[in-house]
């Protein structure tokens, strides 16, 4: 099978003129609503895929706030060198 | 072609058919999709009928592809639209109503060619003229076939294939969609575009091969 050919052939289905459809068809889908108007049958995932920025951006909110007041508590409190050199000091005075 | 009689949607009330029925018997006044949208969520679900005869040509363009019997392509069609109503909340309106709603006939189409493939195997698969076989198999005849001839093989031989790749390949091939719009509409990756449609090509090729 040679890509000309092959190129013949989708051309082929290129060229074809699709199927237009009834009259009809709005009032036949308005009517298969009317059989089952609900409109959100919404599964659990739908709802999260709905939900998922907002939840997205609350939780980097919280992420952010979390991260803000542990640096600012931290910046109040002595450094992990500082407590470290505080507790040795008592041995180094003594050797 | 089956004749449809309008009759009144007792579910949208008496008052709201009466205006579907009007809605059917002469033009409405213009007015764009996302207006019409906005329309329904405020509680006029009669106005999806509009939203339907403005895309049905759209979608029945997208779904001819992949279904030629026109009864089970008019129920694949009402089932595309029935699918965009009922997730009608989920539309955001960031992209054309078109889009969202090609993105929904996509989904339907490969749907339809999975459960095709599964019953497939029980069918089998139509038999080819001899002229055809002839212009497939004989590499050194180079005349122009006869278009319906063409398409014929061809459906033939896409049918062999996975839904997925009949599907990347009428996407790119015949519908000429970027793969950016087919990473879009399936979505998939561009690169899982590129190299399924590179492998289905391959594929198809050895199924006109193959053909008989």
């Amino acid at each position: 099978m040679n890509d000309r050919k092959l190129t013949q052939l989708f051309n082929a289905a290129k060229n074809e003129t699709p199927a237009a459809p009834n009259e009809g068809f709005a009032f036949l889908v308005m009517q298969q609503i009317q059989r089952n108007p609900a409109r959100s049958d919404l599964t659990v995932s739908d709802m999260l895929g709905m939900w998922f920025p907002r939840v997205a951006m609350v939780a980097a909110a919280v992420i952010a706030i979390c991260v803000i007041s542990e640096m600012v508590l931290a910046s109040n409190a002595p450094s992990l060198s500082e407590s470290a050199a505080q507790l040795s000091e008592p041995f180094v005075a003594e050797n | 072609m089956t004749a449809v009689a309008v009759q009144p949607l007792a579910c949208f009330g008496e008052r709201r058919a009466d205006k579907l029925n009007r809605g059917f018997q002469h033009q409405r006044p213009v007015s764009d999709d996302a207006e019409l949208l906005q329309r329904i969520r405020s509680g006029a679900p009669e106005e999806f009928a509009e939203l339907v005869r403005r895309h049905q040509s759209h979608v029945y363009a997208i779904l001819y592809r992949y279904e030629r019997d026109h009864h089970r392509l008019e129920d694949l069609a009402q089932d595309t639209f029935l699918k965009a109503w009922r997730s009608l909340e989920q539309f955001d309106g960031r992209a054309p109503f078109q889009h969202w709603l090609s993105k929904i006939a996509v989904h339907a189409a490969l749907d339809h060619l999975r459960k095709q493939k599964r019953s497939q195997k029980e069918i089998g698969f139509p038999e080819l003229g001899e002229d055809a076989l002839d212009w497939l198999h004989n590499d050194n005849k180079q005349s122009d076939l006869d278009a319906n001839q063409a398409r014929e093989i061809l459906g033939s031989a896409m049918r062999k294939l996975s839904p997925e790749d009949q599907l990347v390949l009428t996407l790119l091939e015949i519908e000429d969609r970027s793969v950016k719009e087919i990473s879009a509409v399936t979505g998939w990756t561009a690169v899982t575009v590129r190299v399924r449609a590179l492998r289905a090509r391959a594929r198809l090729k050895k199924a006109l091969e193959g053909l008989k």
